[in-house]
C-alpha cells in the first residue's frame, strides 16, 4: 500500500490549501490547525511565538511517528507542516492532515499524531509579549 | 585533541547565552564528564530538566566515549505543536 507521508518545516506561518477532489480510495479527511493564541500570562498578552528546532532530529522523530501511525490506522496519507521563526497571534503554526478510507481511523490517527508530536518532536517555542519580553512555552 | 560541538535549545539558551559552542575534550572523555564540565561552567543548568542527544540519538548511556566532531545536544522539554 502506497502511503503518502510528508513532513516539512515552514519559515513563518503555515498557509492552508484545500483540495476539492480526493483520491477515490479516500473516504475521510481530518485536519488539525494549531494557531497562536493571545494568551494572557501575568497580565501580559502573547503577540507571537518564535519557534526553533533541531531540524534533523525533529524530522527523524516526526517521520518515525508518522510512519507508525500511518501503518497502525491504515492511512492513505499523513501530512504535517510546522512553522519555524516568528508566527503572530491568530496565525497558524501547525497543520496535521490525515486521509483514510473511514472516519474512525482518521479521527483517531489525527488525535494521536498531534499528541505524539507535542510530546516527542524537538521543537521549542518562545512566547513573545507586547512589551518585548518573553517566556518559554510549556506544553501540557 | 578532540573537539565536539555542544548545542543548546529552548530556555537553556538563556542560561548559556549560546545556541552552540565547540568544546575541546580529553581523548577518553565520556558524556558524563563533559556534562559535569558544562554544568560547572553554566551553574544554573543544574536546576534544569533536559535530555541529551549524541549525534541525533537520545543518550541512554552516559559512559559513552566522545569522538572528534561529535554533536552533543541538551534539550529541555519540547514545546512545539
Amino acid at each position: 500500500m502506497n502511503i503518502n507521508v510528508d513532513f516539512s518545516f515552514i519559515q513563518g506561518p503555515v498557509h492552508i490549501r484545500t483540495e476539492n477532489e480526493k483520491s477515490p480510495k479516500v473516504g475521510a479527511t481530518a485536519e488539525f490547525y494549531g494557531s497562536i493564541r493571545a494568551d494572557s500570562i501575568d497580565n501580559k498578552v502573547v503577540i507571537a511565538i518564535e519557534f526553533t528546532a533541531h531540524k534533523e532530529i525533529a524530522e527523524e522523530a516526526c517521520y518515525s511517528i508518522m510512519n507508525s501511525i500511518a501503518l497502525k490506522y491504515k492511512l492513505n496519507s499523513i501530512i504535517i507542516k510546522h512553522s519555524l521563526g516568528k508566527v503572530l497571534a491568530g496565525q497558524i503554526c501547525f497543520l496535521v492532515k490525515v486521509e483514510s478510507a473511514h472516519r474512525k481511523a482518521a479521527f483517531a490517527a489525527l488525535e494521536e499524531m498531534v499528541d505524539e508530536f507535542k510530546e516527542k518532536v524537538p521543537v521549542f517555542g518562545k512566547e513573545i509579549f507586547e512589551n518585548g519580553s518573553y517566556t518559554w512555552k510549556q506544553n501540557n | 585533541m578532540t573537539v565536539i560541538t555542544v548545542k543548546y535549545f529552548g530556555r537553556l539558551t538563556d542560561i548559556t547565552g549560546l545556541s552552540e559552542e565547540n568544546i575541546t575534550v580529553g581523548e577518553q572523555s565520556i558524556i558524563e564528564s563533559i556534562e559535569t564540565q558544562i554544568i560547572e561552567k553554566y551553574t544554573d543548568l543544574k536546576n534544569e530538566i533536559y535530555v541529551l542527544f549524541l549525534n541525533r540519538n537520545k543518550v541512554q548511556d552516559k559512559t559513552t566515549r566522545l569522538k572528534q566532531a561529535d554533536e552533543l545536544c541538551l534539550m529541555p522539554p519540547f514545546s512545539g505543536g
